[in-house]
């Protein structure tokens, strides 16, 4: 893309989505970045990611930290912490079912909503990093969040070359 | 009366979360049936009586539409009270599945979203739960 078109870059979309989601899904907020209490940039220690297309395709990628995975899972499940998971549902799927929520509100806030979408399966990733790059795709956004019990990244890429309709204004 | 369930839904957590809505909403749940995607789904509604289904769209081998318009099809499920529970942010999509007279709710949901949409869908009330009768 020439520099008179920059590539979208949809930070604030993605901050405003998975904060409502951390918090609506999971009960869990979102502390502010001028917060007099930081919370300390811990090593993520779960990953995962999902596949979608339509209008335009792409990826999108959550982590959390280490400590943020059982509340998030206890919370969603409405168990109190330290109980035992119900028989069937493991922890990291707690953690695919928040990327997918995430996905599925994202994408109608960025093209609208007459816009159809197929969202995959998200898939948990062997790594504690997310990725930097996806072959054949561009950059599209990242957020860091400080939790109440933890924190968490997100981080976007759409198809290069996608058409991306202007519903959510580029650097938004 | 009490209504048997069927949540279909790729994500265990997710049917779990419906499932514990259910019981704690104060409908009268009779058996709670689980299947992780469509065909699973219309398995479970050859094995069982069902009451009343909740289906996610996106998922895999078979996803929520498909499913819904197998039971439409089928003479003896096409009536049976369908609500898709879904991230699902298209219009256009949603309207399409409203016109098979489904009823939608929106992921993340609220308990109380998913007791009204029952009990509008079914005619059956809730009993009041123990918050509601501490007033």
């Amino acid at each position: 893309m020439s520099p008179q078109n920059p590539k979208p870059i949809f930070n604030d979309v993605l901050a405003h989505t998975a904060e409502q989601t951390f918090g609506e899904l999971a009960f869990m907020l979102v502390i502010p970045e001028d917060s007099p209490h930081p919370q300390e940039k811990t090593p993520l220690g779960y990953a995962a990611g999902v596949d979608f297309s339509g209008p335009f395709g792409g990826k999108l990628f959550v982590g959390i930290a280490e400590e943020t995975l059982h509340p998030l899972a206890e919370n969603m499940l409405g168990i109190d912490p330290g109980e035992s998971m119900p028989e069937g549902v493991t922890l990291e799927d707690a953690l695919k079912e928040l990327l997918n929520v995430i996905c599925g509100n994202l994408l109608p806030a960025i093209a609208g909503d007459e816009a159809e979408f197929n969202i995959g399966g998200p898939e948990l990733l062997p790594v504690s990093q997310l990725p930097a790059e996806v072959p054949g795709q561009d950059f599209a956004g990242k957020v860091g969040l400080d939790l109440d019990s933890g924190r968490a990244e997100v981080v976007m890429f759409v198809e290069q070359g996608a058409e991306i309709p202007e519903i959510c204004p580029p650097g938004s | 009366m009490a209504l048997n369930v069927l949540v279909v839904d790729d994500s265990s957590v997710t049917r779990m979360m419906i499932i514990k809505t259910l019981k704690m909403a104060g409908l009268p749940i009779g058996e709670t049936f689980q299947a992780g995607n469509g065909q699973e789904g219309l398995d479970q509604l050859e094995e069982n009586w069902i009451d009343i289904a909740l289906v996610d769209i996106n998922m895999p081998v078979m996803n929520g539409e498909e499913m819904i318009e197998k039971v439409r099809e089928n003479p003896e499920w096409q009536a049976m009270p369908i609500i898709v529970v879904s991230t699902e942010g298209s219009q256009t999509r949603i309207e399409r599945l409203l016109q098979k007279g489904v009823k939608f709710i929106h992921k993340p949901f609220a308990a109380e979203t998913v007791r009204e949409v029952i009990s509008e869908i079914t005619g059956i009330d809730h009993e009041p739960t123990e918050s509601e009768t501490d007033f």
